[in-house]
């Protein structure tokens, strides 16, 4: 079996976001880069199929992103279990929308081939949660996303999916695309020797020359990014009489801050 | 690492010139240590912070058993175990970023050291190869957990005056061991221990002593002010049978062990202490930014940015001493080949030529942490003093460090005693050093050219001058007191102090123009800062125990001669810490935390 694990990395979820100038982009000096949490439970997916299989699988990890993304592919994926890895680096996937970066992705798995495509349900940061399912489109195959647990038996799959209050259990036949939600299982942490032996396993990067397609125009833009209003000052009721002071409170909870 | 023989030995900084080029900096971290730095910080945020109620608090000591086995699992217990035996076989620069990045476990960084550090590194360096094949493989699993047992109730510093004995029994086949070891870490849990005992009441010798052996039992946990999470109890030895294979190393030779374990403690408690200065800093800066008292942040105050800005300073200088040690420690084993069998106890050895190293980053980053605690509990205000936040569990739990690993009283006698040692050994000329300088001093000042000053240039002449200070100050007192220099503990004290200064300074000072000629003298503008300020503070500490040294060794017109001298040395312009203070912190504040 040949398994497609599509990662990528986000800025750890502790960093400070700066706007830069202009506030379409932000900037991004002071980022810390880790793993999408989401890719880690796909990853993990991936390394079980396999220690269930035997060596008779075999996982790649697919990522799209400049050098930075190297240490993430080595440590997070390479480090827990996947063979090999293969890295988009093309100045033209710089800021891609979902559509571009799924045809892109698509490329590679078309050209090579794969049984199973793991990959997280969305990012942490662009958290659009589409990239699986256009994947699934551009391979004309079928998918399922969100999903907590998920069973493979003779090219099919059951998957369970989280649903509003509830799950949802689905078939489908393999190849097939599957994102991976929180509780289908638990990402183990690279061992200190394993990291040190990932740089041994192989790797290629590629353009999207080198995989005969030309990057779409992108179907969204992002014109600019806003923080959130920064907090106002706490405001104290001050009142003697304690309930009136409630009473002023409650007021202002309706009429001002209209939260209630 | 370069593949030439020749390498700076310890202490030789004092006596050369060093390229900014030729220090190892955390800037040169390769992608290997990065991504180690990270595992071990993930292997913390999801197998230890989910515990520090139990431990920190609750004093769960027994935790510390299955966590150690968990790091084993992930390899954060062979980093220094050579490949041979299944561990990393790491070099030293990896060893100081891993024992940096377990310091955020809090209790369970002591417990990790004394399993992956003192308690497995004797068998790693003194080790029979049956030994080594025996207990390291299972060591750097975590499979056996282990610890080092040197202390006892009646010696501490003094540890050759142990009264624990082995006596060889009549058949010859076991030494039996009676005693009591005390403060042993990770005793609750260990199955098996380095023991230290004189055998016959005479030689001083270490033995692999396993618990199941008999005759050991296991004190109750004492009660600490800090480290709660750790184990520490009484190691009671009964009559306990230790085959004669499990002597360690040659019989009446365990202060060699005993001393070079210390060693290697020492560096590694110097890189968890920076660790420690870091934890303090993102714990109690971004306080400070939500903290409003009179209607704004209480980082926009002077006092308060003024003790942001002097921990991560001194966070700094520390920081840039402990990597820089660790690229000479790594330079030096480089040297050897690492084929020889006898490669392990080669690469101690190297390690001990640079026990002053070791002592200088053991004594200032304890200290530059102490601070951190200090100050970090005072920026939280009476929230630093409750244990719902970390500063008060870290203003505890550093107190140790300025206690175990020899204290710092001790190690500040090894700094000049070694420096002498070397000097009478004739591996390093220090007296010809010392007695140029001191000539230099009782000359007519000379005038420098006065040019425009390039990058560092100021901080480039005092950092000489702090070097000419220490080499004056320890050659007058070596020169007056001869052989009864060691009976002196002030003066050899003061001169630790300005030595140590001087090996701060000049490491961040190294750094700093290594990072401004590979990125940019912009690039490099907070480390200048940072070393701007720390320099000057530490000009003022040289030049008060530069005085009190000369006052405590010379009199009269011997006094006022080198006094006059050694004034012209240590003069200094004052600059205006306010500025700098607001930079610094400005920085720091930006970000949160340690800005580098």
């Amino acid at each position: 079996m040949k398994i497609a694990v599509c990662v990528t990395q986000v800025p750890d979820s502790e960093t400070r976001i700066n706007l830069a100038a202009p506030a379409s982009e932000l900037d991004q000096s002071g980022f810390t880069r880790v793993l999408n949490p989401y890719d880690a439970f796909a990853v993990e997916e991936a390394v079980q199929i396999k220690e269930r299989l035997g060596a008779d699988c075999e996982i790649t990890a697919i990522t799209i992103g400049g050098d930075k993304v190297l240490e993430t592919i080595k440590k997070d994926c390479l480090a827990v279990g996947c063979d090999k890895a293969i890295r988009v680096n093309d100045d033209a996937m710089i800021g891609a929308d979902s559509m571009q970066v799924a045809k892109v992705l698509a490329a590679i798995i078309k050209r090579d081939g794969y049984d199973l495509v793991l990959a997280g349900k969305q990012t942490i940061d662009g958290d659009s949660g589409q990239v699986g399912p256009m994947l699934a489109e551009y391979l004309d195959c079928g998918h399922a996303s969100v999903v907590t647990k998920l069973e493979l038996a003779d090219g099919t799959f059951t998957a369970t999916r989280e649903i509003e209050g509830g799950a949802e259990i689905v078939t489908g036949t393999l190849p097939a695309v599957i994102t991976c939600q929180k509780g289908l299982n638990e990402p183990r942490l690279p061992s200190l020797p394993n990291i040190m032996k990932a740089g041994m396993k192989p790797q290629e990067t590629v353009t999207c020359a080198d995989l005969g397609i030309d990057v779409p125009p992108a179907h969204t833009t992002i014109t600019t990014y806003t923080p959130p209003a920064p907090r106002a000052a706490c405001r104290i009721v001050e009142n003697e009489d304690p309930a009136a002071a409630a009473k002023e409170l409650a007021r202002l909870l309706r009429d001002e801050a209209k939260v209630i | 690492m370069s593949e030439s023989k020749t390498y700076p030995t310890g202490g030789e900084f004092l006596l050369q010139e060093t390229a900014p080029a030729d220090v190892f900096t955390p800037e040169d971290f390769s992608e290997n240590q990065r991504m180690i730095a990270q595992a071990a910080r993930d292997f913390i945020e999801q197998k230890i912070a989910p515990r520090t109620e139990e431990l920190e608090y609750k004093g769960n000591t027994a935790l510390g058993e299955p966590l150690l086995k968990e790091a084993g699992e992930m390899g954060l217990l062979m980093v220094d175990v050579p490949e041979a035996y299944g561990g990393m076989g790491a070099d030293k620069a990896t060893v100081m970023v891993v024992s940096e990045i377990i310091s955020w476990s809090g209790s369970f960084a002591v417990s990790h050291g004394a399993q992956s550090g003192i308690g497995t590194l004797p068998i790693v360096y003194f080790g029979t190869p049956e030994q080594k094949s025996k207990y390291l493989p299972r060591l750097a699993t975590g499979e056996l957990l282990t610890a080092y047992a040197l202390t006892e109730p009646g010696s501490g510093s003094d540890a050759l005056a142990a009264s624990t004995t082995a006596v060889l029994n009549d058949t010859g086949t076991h030494f039996m061991l009676n005693g009591v070891k005390q403060y042993i870490t990770n005793a609750g849990y260990a199955d098996m221990f380095i023991v230290f005992a004189k055998i016959d009441g005479k030689h001083f010798s270490a033995f692999i002593v396993e618990k199941a052996f008999g005759g050991v039992s296991i004190g109750a946990e004492e009660k600490k002010m800090g480290i709660k999470g750790s184990s520490t109890c009484q190691v009671i030895l009964e009559d306990c049978p230790v085959p004669v294979e499990n002597l360690l190393g040659e019989a009446g030779k365990g202060h060699v062990i005993a001393f070079n374990i210390l060693n290697v403690g020492r560096f590694k408690l110097g890189a968890s202490s920076v660790g420690g200065c870091k934890i303090a800093l993102e714990n109690a800066v971004p306080y400070t930014s939500e903290r409003h008292q009179f209607g704004e942040p209480i980082n926009s105050f002077g006092l308060i940015r003024s003790k942001i800005a002097d921990v991560a300073a001194r966070t700094f200088l520390a920081e840039s001493m402990v990597y820089r040690t660790a690229g000479l420690l790594d330079r030096a084993i480089g040297t050897l080949d690492k084929s020889a069998p006898d490669y392990d106890l080669q690469s101690i050895l190297k390690v001990e030529e640079f026990s002053i190293e070791c002592s200088m980053i053991k004594v200032y980053a304890t200290e530059a942490m102490a601070l951190a605690g200090e100050e970090g509990v005072q920026m939280l205000g009476g929230y630093g003093y409750c244990s719902d936040y970390v500063l008060e569990r870290l203003y505890r739990d550093e107190r140790i460090n300025r206690i175990f690993e020899g204290t710092n009283e001790i190690n500040r006698m090894i700094i000049p005693g070694m420096i002498m040692r070397k000097a009478m050994k004739g591996e390093l000329p220090f007296l010809q050093a010392a007695q140029a300088v001191a000539g230099e001093l009782l000359e007519m000042p000379s005038f420098g050219d006065v040019g425009e000053p390039s990058f560092l240039e100021d901080e480039t002449k005092l950092v000489v001058n702090m070097k000419k200070t220490a080499l004056a100050a320890l050659g007058i007192a070596a020169q007056k007191f001869g052989a009864n220099l060691k009976d002196h503990q002030e003066v050899l004290a003061d001169a630790a102090d300005i030595i140590t200064e001087a090996y701060a300074c000049e490491s961040a000072l190294l750094r700093t123009k290594k990072k401004a000629g590979n990125d940019g003298q912009e690039a490099a503008s907070l480390m200048a800062d940072m070393l701007t300020l720390a320099l000057h503070d530490a000009m003022e500490t040289v030049g008060i125990k530069a005085r009190q040294l000369l006052a405590n060794t010379l009199e009269g017109d011997e006094l006022r001669a080198m006094g006059a001298g050694l004034r012209r040395l240590v003069k200094h312009d004052p600059v205006g810490r306010e500025k700098l203070h607001g930079r610094i912190a400005e920085a720091v504040i930006a970000v949160g935390k340690y800005p580098f």
